[in-house]
């Protein structure tokens, strides 16, 4: 969907268009989604989360100006609302892969899936280490693939800021993830 | 361009957020440094590391459900808010919390041994009494068996609750000797 999309849509959706913000939801659910869940590990907190950062947005399209994309001003929402959450939580969050979720590789055998596992526990846990600031930068930059200038939109803080942060973090993660470079 | 201001502008150069002159003095840098070209590989290979998370995925039915309940949430006006629940549960106040039971906790357990204090108290004095009244009541029966060895005829005979405190004194004094 291009930025111009988006915005007819969001236009509706400000008019009451609830299908217009449906078609919206349709097209960032996922992204919204995994932003939340790999911040928390955890499929219950990122459902809550990514559900309620769509509500909160659909009640606050209204001051939505524009001066971002949709999508920029949607993740900042799902961020503050994550960051907001593993604040009060508080450290620890769980680095065991999740019931809810499997590694979507079919074709690996049964006991490369356990080891395909443990690698992804020591990933997740290695991500878990870094504050939380630094965890939301590397999901932005290494997982969606976010220039750092749109990152530091999100993040509302400067470009710089934002670029040293995940330079520490990926400093951070060589050294946790040693073994395996 | 030295290594170490290179080294703080790879994380940069991989996600292709420098600027046009950076980005040339980078790049000609990692052809002739064989240092900071490793750097940048090992760098490379940890962001590989990290994408193996995109792979985690939920099931294609919570996908598709997911506008059905998010509608529900929006037609209610209601938000079940986690990142607002966990408030009750924030450090701060889990301390607070803590703190405030384990206080009426030892206000409660320190009125529970207050009043039992003042019971081992009541208890003591009834068990000083009792053997008072017990010491009392011996002497007189010893007075009574004397005089009764004494043939006294004038001596009231023993009751019943005399007799069995004499059978008890003579079991007590034979266990003495
Ligand atoms: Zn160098």
């Amino acid at each position: 969907m291009t930025k111009n999309e988006d915005f007819i849509l969001v236009r509706k959706a400000r008019l009451g268009d609830k299908d217009a913000f449906r078609q919206l939801v349709e097209e960032y659910k996922k992204q919204v989604y995994f932003i939340a869940y790999r911040m928390t590990n955890n499929h219950a907190d990122a459902d809550d989360l990514s559900q309620e950062a769509f509500v909160k947005a659909y009640q606050s399209i209204g001051s939505f100006k524009g001066k971002s994309s949709f999508f920029t001003w949607l993740y900042r929402i799902t961020i503050n609302i994550t960051l907001n959450y593993l604040k009060k939580a508080g450290k620890n969050q769980p680095f065991e892969l999740d019931e809810n979720i499997s590694i979507a590789d079919s074709s690996l055998s049964p006991d490369k899936v356990l080891q395909q596992r443990q690698l992804h526990e020591q990933i997740t846990k290695a991500i878990n280490s870094l504050p939380v600031k630094e965890k939301a930068v590397v999901e932005l930059a290494v997982l969606e693939g976010l220039p750092h200038k749109q990152i530091a939109q999100i993040l509302g803080c400067r470009e710089k800021t934002a670029s040293w942060r995940l330079f520490q973090a990926r400093k951070k993660l060589k050294e946790k993830l040693s073994s395996f470079v | 361009m030295d290594c170490r201001k290179v080294e703080k502008l790879l994380s940069r150069y991989l996600d292709n957020s420098l600027n046009e002159s950076s980005l040339d003095e980078v790049k000609s840098h990692l052809d002739s440094c064989e240092k900071c070209m490793t750097e940048f590989n090992a760098m490379v290979k940890i962001d590989g590391l990290v994408k193996l998370k995109a792979k985690e995925t939920p099931s294609k039915e919570y996908f598709e459900n997911y506008w059905r309940r998010l509608e529900d949430k929006i037609d209610n006006g209601h938000i079940y808010s986690l990142s607002e629940q966990k408030r009750l549960f924030s450090p701060f106040l889990a301390r607070f919390a803590f703190n405030s039971i384990l206080a009426a906790l030892l206000i409660f357990l320190g009125g529970l041994l207050y009043i039992h204090s003042q019971q081992i108290k009541s208890l003591q004095f009834v068990q000083e009494e009792t053997h008072k009244t017990m010491t009392r009541y011996l002497a007189h029966l010893r007075t009574k068996i004397d005089m009764k060895e004494g043939i006294q005829s004038s001596v009231q005979p023993f009751d019943k609750i005399e007799k069995a405190a004499i059978m008890q004194l003579k079991y007590q004094q034979s266990k003495d000797i």
